[in-house]
Parts: structure tokens; sequence; C-alpha cells
């Protein structure tokens, strides 16, 4: 078994396409894919890993029937093909990429129904009309748990046939259920978003068989992913300020620094780091310099800037920080806590 | 789902037959019908609580789905085949329903119902006939801790449709009464009212601050808020008019399922139904004194009628009420297992007259095992030619099972599968065994003949595992002879005997109630 190589199932085209490749990157495990017609790629940065390119909602289905061991789809595929049962683990439900809304949208002519309660009358209005409300849509399981969950049961769903949008106008629904990220689809095709309506709120998710997880090398895999996405996001929100300081000692520069300090968050995650700068030029001996180095929060750096130059920095550099890491990984202990939780059948 | 093993399955079976002779004695005939029907027949009538736990499915582009009752499909083969027949018409079935079930305790997502429909007869004899009927079933069973809960849901519901609520609320509301019983009811029904009508407030909450229009960010939402409150201003027709004439100026396409005309309609209703709270908490306040009318049926008869009086709503559904208990009075019904709860209203939306429900309370923990009432507008609504009042009620077998075990009711468990073995010596005595068998079979006997090629010290072995009352050896003496020797299983030494003989021994020395 341990020959076998861990499968990774990595979305081939779509919404998520593209930007988990780029999130891969961004972690360091660039995906070498020979050309683009291939189905199978590598990640040289990890050799024990194999990636296989699928369709989106497919994705579940190879990682529940356990062809592949993990899988990168997003959330809203998670949802509608969930069988229950344990075998699908979601590692992670939310990589912070790929967003997006699963909704309700009436055509713009039903200025009756603004919310989710006007399209619950209607359904009865229609039920003693002998007619019923048709939503075309590519989420049924979705849509109709969600709507069962509110009393709402008189409806039936049609198969999304190409254009979902164009459904209620070309006549073969009357509404429909679907995802988007901006709206502006729905607006081009005359539909509105039902308020009250949002079935699901989606992003890219890290799914895993849950036996293949039992393997050492499989969970490892998996726990580098979340590590190394969770650092990386992290580091987003943080950026490093490094300035030079003249002062007489390293106590006396770290003084100014924290004690003078009424702007809290701008000394750093603990504080300032700070070390001796050892200049050519040591003629200069009553005073030497010293690199103070802090890390703040992305939107405190200007007032970090302006705080080390009041206190006397010059030669103030900001460098994003790639990862940081903190004593422990939160997203795989919450796995393992997963794991723990209900074990395997 | 699960099994049933053949312990439970036999006294099912034995529950099943003494139900249906006592539903037979009524002049019930048995109909049986398909467990896939399609989907439709259960959207039509079906209350939400049926409808989201049903399991249904396309096959071939038809929606089918697992039958999750009986009334509807029993209705539906009444309509198609027996509508030219004399009234009344009484049908019985019994047969497995599905419904979804989260797993848990004692819910079972196939259970077996077992129950009757009394077609095309309106008013209190049937009504009281119905109730009796269930209750006798239950007395022949041996049942004894069980009350029978009585009801009207004429009560509620015209109370609900004389207040003009919109469609929805009232269906919520009916759908709560059981909710209000419960500890913090009210506040639970409150909160829940909350989701499918936001602007809903408690009376005694403290803040009754404005209520927000929008969640923020929706501008059209907002504008359309805003044109509501114009509307609202003007008299009917104008608005209408304006309604009207803004949807084609708009210019948007309407060649859908909507006419403006609906959608005009309809929001002219949204315009009229708006605030609503005042009328939902007197329906509340209704509610939660109705759900207090419960006990003795005439006291609970008198302190509805004054209920009624005070709300000022027509009395007929308790003077209906009112016949229907005079005339099952006339029934040797032990009255102290009956009561009147005018706050039961049964899930299932087509009941349109007296309801009831029969719960055990042995083992602590109150189980319902029997519900029904009267659905008169049901032959129609799926169809029917012309309107045909009716009324049923239907058993849920495995609750009326466990009844009987808590109760101790149960045949004894540990009954043999035959009352006798029968083993051949040698195999020349195979076609005298199977005679033996089949002759000791003609006369009653529970026989099982060997089957497995072993020796016969293993088959005496296997009969004393089995704990077979008798064992019936045959041998060439015995074959000769027309004889068999039968041993029984407490003595050793067997005795020679004719068929006939050993076929009254064996009946004979069988436990009582063991047929």
């Amino acid at each position: 078994m341990s020959n076998r190589k861990v499968r990774l199932a990595l979305p081939s085209k779509g919404a998520l396409g593209t930007p988990t490749l780029d999130l891969l990157a961004s972690i360091g495990l660039k995906v070498y894919r020979p050309n683009d017609r291939q189905y199978v790629a590598s990640i040289p940065a990890l050799s024990q890993v194999e990636v296989l390119f699928q369709r989106a909602a497919d994705i579940y289905t190879k990682v529940y029937e356990g062809t592949v061991d993990l899988g990168i789809t997003g959330y809203d595929v998670v949802s509608e093909e969930d069988r229950g049962g344990n075998s699908v683990i979601t590692a992670a439900e939310q990589l912070g990429y790929g967003p997006c809304k699963l909704v309700l949208a009436v055509p713009d002519s039903w200025i009756d129904v603004t919310d989710i309660e006007d399209l619950a009358e209607l359904t009865l209005l229609w039920k003693e009309q002998g007619k019923r409300l048709r939503i075309a849509t590519g989420y049924k399981n979705v849509t109709k748990k969600w709507l069962f969950d509110r009393r709402i049961t008189h409806f039936s769903l049609v198969d999304a046939k190409g254009a979902l949008e164009a459904a209620p106008s070309m006549g073969y629904a009357d509404m429909i259920a679907d995802i988007t990220s901006t709206g502006t689809t729905l607006r081009e095709n005359r539909l509105k978003i039902v308020r009250g309506g949002t079935m699901l709120s989606s992003e890219a998710c890290l799914i895993a068989n849950r036996r293949a997880l039992q393997q050492p090398d499989t969970l490892q895999v998996a726990e580098l992913i979340l590590e190394l996405i969770e650092a990386r996001r992290n580091a987003k929100q943080y950026t490093s300020i490094t300035a030079n300081v003249r002062g007489q000692s390293l106590e006396e520069v770290g003084d100014r620094l924290t004690k003078q300090s009424n702007l809290t968050g701008l000394t750093g995650l603990r504080g300032p780091t700070i070390a001796k700068v050892y200049c050519e030029d040591a003629s200069d001996s009553a005073a030497s310099w010293y690199a103070a180095t802090i890390v703040v929060k992305q939107g405190d750096m200007l007032s970090a800037v302006a705080h080390l130059r009041q206190v006397g920095g010059t030669d103030i550099t900001v460098t994003p920080p790639t990862f940081i890491f903190d004593s422990h990984s939160a997203s795989s202990q919450a796995l393992s806590h997963k794991l723990a939780k209900s074990p395997n059948l | 789902m699960h099994d049933v093993l053949s312990e439970s399955c036999e006294s099912y079976r034995a529950i099943e037959a003494q139900l249906q002779q006592c539903f037979e004695s009524f002049g019930y005939r048995p109909i049986d019908v398909p467990i896939v029907e399609p989907t439709e027949l259960y959207l039509r009538k079906s209350g939400e609580d049926i409808v989201t736990r049903m399991y249904d499915f396309v096959y071939q582009n038809r929606r089918l789905c697992l039958r999750p009752e009986m009334t509807a499909s029993v209705i539906r083969a009444y309509i198609e085949n027996f509508e030219q027949l004399p009234l009344p018409v009484r049908l019985y079935y019994s047969g497995s329903v599905f419904r979804y079930e989260r797993p848990q305790r004692s819910r079972y997502r196939q259970f077996t119902q077992i129950g009757v429909e009394l077609i095309g007869s309106a008013g209190a004899m049937a009504d009281a006939e119905a109730i009796w009927t269930a209750c006798k079933s239950l007395d022949q069973l041996g049942v004894e801790q069980y009350r029978v809960i009585i009801s009207h849901i004429g009560v509620l519901s015209q109370f609900l449709s004389s207040l003009d609520l919109g469609s929805r609320m009232q269906d919520f509301l009916l759908a709560s009464m059981e909710m209000l019983r419960q500890p913090y009811g009210r506040q639970t029904l409150q909160q829940r009212l909350q989701d499918i009508y936001p602007p809903y407030r408690p009376p005694t909450a403290l803040v009754r601050e404005d209520i927000p229009v929008t969640n923020g960010s929706d501008d059209a939402a907002q504008g359309m808020e805003h044109l509501l409150g114009i509307f609202q201003g003007m008299q009917e027709t104008k608005a209408r008019t304006a309604i009207l004439a803004m949807l084609s100026s708009l210019n948007i396409n309407l060649s859908g399922n909507r006419s403006s005309e609906e959608i005009a309609d309809r929001l002219l209703a949204k315009i009229k139904g708006q605030d609503q709270i005042p009328r939902i908490d007197r329906a509340l306040e209704f509610m939660s004194e109705l759900t207090d009318l419960q006990g003795d049926p005439f006291d609970v008869l008198a302190q509805g009628e004054a209920l009624l009086t005070k709300y000022n709503i027509d009395c007929a559904p308790l003077q209906e009420l009112r016949a229907m208990v005079d005339i099952l009075k006339l029934y040797n019904l032990d009255w102290e297992k009956v009561s009147l709860d005018l706050g039961l209203s049964r899930g299932i939306q087509y009941y349109t007259g007296t309801v009831f429900e029969i719960h055990t309370n042995a083992a602590d923990k109150s189980q319902q095992l029997c519900g029904g009432g009267r659905y008169d507008d049901l032959i129609v609504g799926l169809g029917g030619k012309r309107p045909t009042p009716a009324t049923g009620f239907s058993f849920g077998l495995e609750r009326v099972h466990q009844a009987l075990a808590s109760e101790g009711k149960l045949a004894d468990g540990d009954r043999t599968p035959a009352d006798a073995f029968v083993i051949p010596l040698n195999r020349e005595d195979y076609g005298y065994a199977i005679h033996v068998a089949e002759a000791l079979r003609g006369q009653g006997v529970r026989v099982e003949l060997t089957v497995r090629a072993r020796s016969t010290s293993n088959r005496f072995q296997y009969a004393a595992k089995q704990k077979f009352p008798f064992v019936v050896v045959v041998g060439p003496e015995e074959r000769r002879n027309d004889l068999v020797t039968l041993n029984c299983r407490n003595s050793k030494a067997g005795q020679r005997m004719a068929i006939d003989a050993a076929a009254t021994h064996i009946l004979q020395a069988r436990p009582e109630g063991q047929a």
C-alpha cells in the first residue's frame, strides 16, 4: 500500500480550475501538467502525490468511491452530491476562494414576489389552481431539502438544460435555483434574487475519503495542504516592516518602540525584534544603529510606519510574509478532531 | 428500514389476523393497493409533514414514490373501481408504508398500517362506529392501557379562516397546535413564526423597534417596499389599474406562466394582508385557550361552546361533536378511556371533521397506536365524480405490537417451529417417512421432516436442540405395520402407535393458545 501514490483530484476547468492551480502554486505546490489535454499531473514538491483532473461535480463521487483519496471542489457540489453516511469527510469547508451562492431567482416581472414567504404563498395559491411551481436547477437535492425545511412543498424540479437562466423566458420552468457570484448573469436575464432565498454559501473546499485518511501518507498530505493554506491565509493579513533606528543600546531602542506606543497592535505580533546593525563607518560611537522588525496587520501598515518614524526610524522596508505558522495548525487539528469523532464504519 | 425476524413476524401476523377479523365483523372487505404510486397522488392533498418525508424518485421520466400512507391509494382505487357501488363502501387494508425519518429509536422508515375506510356516509353514526371499531379491535387484542382522544378539526380551522390570514400562515398555525403543548411551546412557536413571517413580534417583546425592511444591500426590494406603501394608500380598483399600468410600462416579458392580472391580484392581496400581527396574536390566544380544553367529553363540550361564543364563532362543529359523542355513549365503551381534546389537530391536511387518536400509556411513555378522522373533501380532491363523505382510521402495527409487549400480552415467544420431527432410520424408509409427515400435517400437526444427510444420533441431537416436543421415528418395522414410534421430549422410551393416534397425542400435548 505504501508504494501507492496519494491521489488528489482537482477541478479540470470551470470557476475553480485556474484559481485552484494558483492557490497550490502560491503555497509552493505548483502542479506540473505536461500538456493541457492530459488528465494526470504531478506536484514536484510532493512526489508522493498524483494529481488527477476531474469535473468539479465528479470529484465528490470519486472521493466517495475511494478511487481518489483527496479532492478540491466547490462546497456547493459537496452539499448537492452528499449521500449521507460518513465515507466522505470535509477536511476544510472554506479554502478562501471560489465564493458563490446558491440562490432562488424569479422573473423581474413578478413584482409581488420579494421574499421567500411570497414564494411560499404563491405555491399555495397555485396548489389551489392545480398548478405547480417549476424550478429549473442543477442542485435538486439542496433545493428540495432547503424548501422542505421551510415547509414549502408544492413545486417540481426541472432538470437544467443548458443555460439555466433562460429557462423562465423559454418557458420550461417558472423560476430557477442557481449558483451566482455577482448576480450579473441573473440581471441580464431579467431575473431577481428572492430575498431570504440564499440556500447555500459556498467556497472551494478540501474533501477526503475517510478510509484513505487512515493511511499515514494521505493524512500527511491533507494536513500539509491545510497547514500551508492556513499559514498562507494568515500571512496575507500581515505585513513585515523593518526600520533602522539609532539608539544607545538594544534596551533603549526597545523601550522607545514599545513604551511610547499609544497604538496597540503596532509593535508586532508579540513585540518588536531588534538586532544590532554593524555599520562600516563606526566613527560615531555615541550611538549605534539597530534594525527593528515588526509584523502588523495589513491595514495598520501606514500607522506603523508613522510610529517607527516618530521614534527615529529610517530606511523603512516593508515585505509581505509568505507564510505565518502558529505553534500548531488549527485546520489540521480540526481535521483530526473530525476523524476521531466518527470512526470509520 | 429493518428486518422483522421470525418471532416478531409471527406475532405481527397474529395481530394482523385478529384486526382483520374484527374489521370483517363490521362488514369491511379487504383491498390491496400498490406500494409504488405516482407522487402526484400524495402531493394533491397530503400535508407537508408527509410530503417532505416521501421516498420520491423519477423512474423512466415518471415521478413515483413509495406510499407514505394508505388512505390516498385506497381512495384512488375506490374512485377508479367502486364509484358506482351503493354506499357506504367499507374497505380495510394492511400494508407497509414508507416515510423518511432521521435514524432514532422506535421510529422506523418502513412500518405497517392496518386500517379501514368507511366511504359514503356523513354524520355522527359513521364517526362513532369508526371510533368503536378501533376500540373494539384493541379490546379483542387484549390491549388495556389506552386512551381515546377525540376532537373536531372544524373548531380551529373555522376560527383561522375567519381571521383571513394567508393560506401559508393558516397551514402553519394548524400544524403548530402540538407545539403549544410542549413546555415553552408558545415561545418556540413565536420564534418559528418569525421565520415564516419576519415582521412578527410577540406582544410582550420589550423592543418593538421598527421592523428592518431589508437586510441592507437590496435596493430593488427596498424600492418595491416603497411602492407597496404608495399602493396601500389607494383605493383597491385604482391600485389595481395602477399596478397593471406599471407592469405594462415596465415592458417586461410576461410570456411565462403568470398573467399580469394574477401578479396584480396577488400584490393587492399582499398589501391587504400586511400587518397580520394583531390577527396572529388573536389566533395564538385562541389556540392556547383551545389546548386547555381537554378532559371529560361533556365538560369539554360545554367549555368549548362558551369559548366559541366568546370569540363569536359558529358552534356547528361542536354540535356535530356532541351528536357523535351521544351515539358513542350507546356503545359498550369504557368511558374512562375517552376524552375530548379540542387542541388535537393531526398532521394530515385532508381531515374535515371529527378526528381521533388512540394512545397507549403503558410503559410510562405515551405512544400513538391509532389515528383517524373524517375527510369529506378527499374523494373530490382526488378526482371523484361526486362529493362523497368518508371517514377512516389506521393502526400502526408495530406500535400495537409494542403496546401488547409492554403489557405482557404477547403469546409465548419460545414456541417451537414444529410440533414433531420425523426421522427415518434408513434410506428405504424415506418414502414411508414422507407419507407419515403428510398424514400428520393432514391432521393439523406442524411437522418438520429431516432433510440433511446425517446419522440418526445426529438427528436426535438436532431435535433436542430445537426442543421439538415429539420425535417420530420410522424404520422397517413401523413401515411394514403402518405404525410410528412416538418419542416424547421428556421421556426416554418411545411408544409404537398408529399415525392417527400419534396425531391425536401430539395435538393434545400442545400448550393452550398455540393454534
